[in-house]
């Protein structure tokens, strides 16, 4: 089974056994860091275990972490990213980046606060922020580049909730548990 | 996890489980051949991101937008919804 489907549904068998709903009532703010995307789906798989549609929720906290790490923190903006992918050259800037001392000690951070049924999540980055408002109204076929889509994405398919505050830095989605 | 059959005319891409950012440099590699027929199957994905899309409209450059060159083969769940939700629908036949 895919990692991807594995770790959520280890949360749901958790969930079934002993009642997350249970420990949601109880669990108050849960604060998270990281730097990589590798630790972006560690990150992305605790969380979609809180959410009400793990599968879901995965997606969404993945696309909004690499957002964080990638133009955030790493500074890549789309336009160079579509080049560096058409080039084939992304994943080698994306390493160059993240061990160059410039951006080095960069993290992206999730701030998640639980007032059951009600989950808010922050996910900030270190980076100048973006016309935030251009991309969530942004269409899914107003452009043929290969990057682009990921807040289309998730303010359509994940977290519906999904908005910014200024300068952009800071990604702020809110869930809410069916009763 | 990605792997390829190439009988010339046919270039068929299994990937299996999660169609992603990870595989974005192995899918590139792919096409790099020049096949008449591209066939994508996604019979044993699950789960697609924003970086899936934009290797599929990578491969649409490819054969510079010509649909009857492209079968997007096996969509089904999460990847299907997600290519709706995109109207990727319109570019690509979906079967």
């Amino acid at each position: 089974m895919p990692t991807t489907q594995r770790v959520p549904l280890v949360f749901a068998e958790h969930r079934r056994r002993t009642g997350t709903i249970e420990v949601m009532r109880m669990l108050r703010h849960l604060e998270l860091a990281c730097r990589t995307r590798e630790e972006v789906e560690s990150i992305a798989d605790v969380i979609a275990g809180l959410l009400p549609d793990p599968l879901v929720g995965r997606l969404g906290m993945v696309e909004l972490l690499l957002n964080a790490i990638e133009h955030g923190n790493l500074e890549i903006g789309s336009a160079l990213k579509c080049q560096l992918i058409r080039e084939q050259r992304f994943e080698a800037e994306l390493a160059a980046r993240l061990s160059c001392d410039r951006y080095r000690a960069r993290r992206a951070r999730v701030w998640v606060d639980i007032e059951y049924p009600v989950v808010t999540i922050e996910i900030s980055d270190e980076g100048r922020g973006f016309d935030w408002r251009r991309a969530l109204a942004s269409d899914f076929a107003a452009h043929d580049g290969p990057n682009g889509r990921g807040i289309a994405l998730v303010s359509r398919t994940c977290f519906p909730t999904l908005t910014y505050r200024d300068p952009g830095n800071v990604a702020i989605v809110k869930l809410v548990w069916p009763r | 996890m990605i792997q390829v059959t190439d009988n010339h005319d046919i270039v068929t891409i299994h990937l299996t489980g999660r169609f992603d950012f990870r595989v974005i440099k192995d899918f590139q590699e792919v096409l790099g051949r020049e096949p008449r027929t591209w066939v994508v199957d996604l019979s044993a994905v699950d789960y697609v991101d924003s970086s899936a899309l934009g290797m599929l409209l990578l491969l649409r450059d490819r054969v510079r937008g010509d649909a009857q060159r492209v079968q997007l083969r096996g969509v089904h769940g999460q990847p299907r919804e997600v290519l709706v939700m995109a109207k990727f629908d319109r570019l690509f036949k979906l079967e």
